[in-house]
């Protein structure tokens, strides 16, 4: 799966981007250049879907293809074999990875799948008796939000049980047996403790990076099911619900995106599109939560970024009320949402060293 | 003062009675006395001031260099109900930090990383509150003598003064008469009762086999571990053969659950790895030393080594926590002809080399001539001179220590940039050479077949060592055929379900709850 996904890369990547190019799509990264490569060469469902690929393992991995006389070219030009092509075509697989929605989705899977464990995790052991488990996931954040979810439920754990068993349930049925049962042997109960990764892919023999891909197309395609069918499934819909409206890029969006990099003004957006100035605002935040370099300084001076940031870790707030008048009006709530976008509460986890 | 211990430690924690030294300490710690503990790992040390945290007015500090067992132990505290406690780190969010610092006297017990008490903001908040105790854990790190010399513990004594000296608790496993009398200097106490317990264990059997390479040690472990199916732990000294004889052994052992832990691993990966180890859902756990740090079950039965670590002190550890329940329990270490040169190669890798020092210090002298005062970026350095974290924090303490920097910034009048090479190198040679003594030392115990292991390996640690339970070891004639260990309830392995069956079984659904 992991090689027919770089072969789709680089064959669309027609030779005119190097190999590290793929790389910064699939790991994510936010800057201009990778944001408009995705879009320019219809990758952008690629776009974050394997955060956690290392540098050297993707390195060996694209010598390898190589070798398997995959793909030809250096690291600056690379393009398929014919090999590569018939390999690319013969499987249908191909159809599945469009599944993948990363420029929407990249930034709440992960929030989304780690919610949903530590709910069940706690709900089951609860429910079970037994008050006192170790939790699966060290993450504040995490575990705060998965707290107040279980207040809400608190009265009726049964039944709240048994409409998430049943709404997961439904999606799970639209999967592939192999998915399904990925999915479900990488949860934590009260009795049973989940698989790891690397278990799966013992257990399925699959390779350590398809179970990586596997799993996040498990999960684009979850928080795909959760938004199509919200009035069906409303306990999920609380996984996403805040999530949703800071991490998607919208199509609109994308199309004020465009005419932004080609150097146009707010004004001449709003004139070109005949949309509000407004909208074009939303527009440029929104593209700001997902482009980390995104150039400010046609908006907001470096001073006021700094004066916005300091204020925001100083109240501990992210309302914008409160962060406008503490700085005396004197910037608008344009100004600081952008400010706030390209600062987004961090969530990722961290690692410890050692042996 | 407090009438009942022992009604005290029924109430909190349900048990009936003390362990061995766990009453004595406490008492002279609501006493006010100072109190140096070395009880053997597994045998409760935090209870020591878990309990006084409950009893005493005021905050306990406890200063610990182990972040993950820090996290663990508050998160099993708040498990039992104990909700005044937290942990201040490096992983603790700014934003965090920064609403925890505001209520700082609302905590009973907090768990500081030594790190955190370089901050003199987070010192100047600590002044602020009520300190009734303040805990060094894994106290033998702050001498040079220990096995794990951390440079941050040397400033814990400018912290206790600052503090207005409360009373003071040093814990520690394995301290050898040297290591303890460097502990009470270093921390400054003038006065310190002694509490040290044994740590010989007399339901730990020992064994040493020879092999004359890996294939044969992986051979003679199948067939071992094909008799006893018991929890058993491995231990490995490099992550890559953890991973790679994991899974050779669970291709020759199909019936058992093997899995593997080393810190490379992703962090959900490992807290689910652990957790299936405690839930008896694994059989076999082949790790590196990251293993094992937080981790609490009773009846892990054979720990072995397939290398040895690289001192008799982290051996003591590692093989304490077989048997912590008092059953018969085997350590086992499995050597090969050249076993002694990959801890020789982790030793020289402990400290910089003497030409990254030389170089380092080049690099920032001329910087520093072009830019006064500069900032030593760590990031940058360490990726510019290849240093692991712990290397860096070595030249740190070192340049503070001779004058060079403060704060992280070269100070304006140091000049002295040859000499501090020459003493820096010195250091680090003397170091290695040090350690390896110590290499020495245990490779020498695994090569003695003269002499009861069970008395060469505690020697130095205690006059006299209790009679074993359930037998001694290979020279005093144990063989392990002749062990019957306790073999945990029927391996619960159920036929493997389909998704739609483990679905409804995890989620509680029909018949299953
Ligand atoms: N008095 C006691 N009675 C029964 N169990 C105890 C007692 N004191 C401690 N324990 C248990 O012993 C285990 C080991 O304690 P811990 O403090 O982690 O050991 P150490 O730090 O010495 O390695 C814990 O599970 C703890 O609950
Ligand atoms: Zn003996």
């Amino acid at each position: 799966m992991f090689t027919l996904l770089l072969l789709d890369c680089v064959d669309r990547f027609k030779g005119e981007r190097s190999i590290s190019a793929v790389y910064h799509l699939l790991t994510g990264k936010r800057s201009a250049q990778t944001l408009q490569d995705a879009h320019m060469y219809k990758l952008s469902h690629y776009f974050g879907v394997y955060k956690s690929l290392d540098r050297n393992d993707f390195r060996n991995f694209i010598i390898q293809l190589r070798d398997q006389g995959y793909i030809a070219g250096n690291d600056e030009v690379a393009s398929l074999t014919r090999n590569g092509k018939e390999l690319f075509h013969k499987e249908n697989s191909v159809e599945r990875l469009k599944e993948f929605n990363g420029i929407n989705y990249n930034r709440m899977t992960h929030l989304c799948i780690q919610r949903l464990k530590l709910f069940v995790q706690t709900v089951t052991n609860i429910e079970a008796g037994n008050h006192t488990f170790i939790a699966i996931n060290d993450n504040k954040e995490i575990q705060g939000w998965v707290r107040k979810l279980y207040y809400k439920n608190k009265s009726d754990l049964k039944l709240c049980l048994n409409r998430l068993y049943q709404e997961l349930y439904t999606f799970l049925k639209g999967l592939e047996e192999l998915e399904a049962t990925i999915f479900v042997e990488r949860f934590t109960g009260s009795s049973s403790v989940g698989l790891s990764k690397e278990q799966i892919s013992r257990r399925y023999n699959l390779t350590f990076h398809d179970v990586e891909i596997k799993t996040e197309l498990i999960n684009h395609k979850l928080i795909s099911f959760i938004i199509k069918n919200k009035q069906h499934v409303p306990l999920l819909a609380e996984f996403i619900e805040d999530l949703t409206n800071y991490l998607f890029m919208t199509e609109s969006a994308e199309k004020s995106y465009q005419l932004l990099s080609q150097g146009h003004s707010v004004e001449e957006i709003a004139k070109i599109r005949h949309l509000k100035v407004n909208t074009i605002h939303d527009h440029l935040v929104e593209i700001a939560y997902i482009d980390n370099e995104y150039d400010l300084s046609k908006f907001i001076s470096n001073e006021g970024v700094e004066q916005i940031k300091t204020c925001i870790t100083n109240l501990k707030t992210r309302k914008l009320k409160v962060i406008k008048e503490d700085l005396q009006n004197r910037y608008s709530f344009f100004q600081i949402r952008l400010v706030l976008a390209i600062h987004p509460p961090d969530v990722k986890e961290k690692q410890e060293n050692g042996q | 003062m407090v009438s009942n211990l022992e009604a005290e430690l029924n109430r909190h924690y349900h048990f009936s009675t003390f362990r061995t030294g766990q009453k004595e300490i406490i008492t002279d710690i609501l006493n006010g006395c100072n109190v140096m503990g070395v009880l053997p790992t597994g045998t409760g040390k935090s209870l020591c001031y878990q309990l006084p945290a409950r009893l005493l007015d005021g905050t306990v500090i406890v200063v610990s260099p182990l972040i993950s067992l820090m996290i663990d132990q508050v998160k099993e505290l708040k498990a039992s109900g104990f909700k005044e406690v937290i942990a201040i780190n490096s992983f603790l969010k700014i934003s965090d930090r920064t609403s925890v610092l505001k209520k700082l006297d609302e905590y009973k017990l907090i768990y500081v990383s030594p790190e955190m008490l370089q901050n003199p903001l987070f010192v100047q908040k600590l002044k602020k509150i009520d300190v009734s105790l303040f805990v060094v854990d894994e106290a033998h790190c702050i001498s040079q003598w220990g096995h794990e010399f951390r440079p941050d513990y040397l400033k814990l004594n400018n912290i206790i003064n600052q503090l207005g000296f409360p009373t003071v608790l040093a814990l520690t496993g394995t301290a050898t008469p040297e290591v303890q009398s460097d502990i009470k200097k270093q921390l400054g106490c003038k006065e310190m009762r002694k509490h040290i317990y044994p740590m010989d264990r007399e339901n730990i059997a020992f064994m040493v086999e020879r092999f004359n390479h890996y294939q044969e040690k992986m051979d003679y472990l199948t067939q071992l571990l094909k008799k006893y199916i018991v929890p058993t732990m491995i231990y490995f000294s490099s992550r890559n053969t953890t991973e790679k004889a994991s899974k050779q052994l669970s291709i020759n052992l199909p019936n058992h659950r093997i899995a593997y832990y080393h810190g490379g691993m992703e962090q959900e990966d490992r807290i689910l790895i652990q957790q299936q180890f405690m839930n008896n859902q694994l059989d076999i756990i082949c790790c590196t030393s990251a293993f094992g740090m937080g981790i609490n079950k009773k009846d892990i039965r054979l720990v072995l080594h397939f290398h040895l670590p690289t001192q008799i002190e982290s051996f003591i550890q590692e093989i304490g926590r077989a048997g912590r329940d008092g059953q018969s329990s085997l350590s086992l270490v499995l050597i090969g002809p050249n076993d002694h040169l990959l801890p020789k190669k982790l030793i020289e890798n402990e400290l910089p080399n003497v030409q990254d020092v030389s170089n380092l210090v080049d690099h920032l002298f001329s910087r520093n001539l072009e830019n006064k005062r500069l900032i030593l970026k760590e990031t940058d350095l360490t990726n510019l001179f290849n240093l692991n974290e712990t290397q860096w924090r070595f030249l740190v303490f070192q340049f503070e220590k001779h004058g060079m920097i403060k704060e992280n910034r070269i100070l304006k009048e140091f000049a002295d940039w040859e000499n501090i090479k020459t003493i820096i190198n010195n250091m680090i040679l003397s170091r290695n050479k040090y350690k390896q003594e110590k290499l020495s030392e245990l490779l020498q115990w695994a090569s003695n077949d003269d002499m009861c292991r069970r008395k060469t390996l505690f020697s130095s640690f205690q006059n006299t060592i209790s009679d074993p339970l359930y037998g001694c070891c290979d020279v005093c004639g144990f063989f392990i055929s002749n062990w019957e260990p306790l073999t945990s309830e029927e391996n619960t392995r159920l036929p493997a379900k389909n998704w739609e069956e483990t679905w409804k079984q995890l989620m509680l659904q029909g018949d299953y709850h």
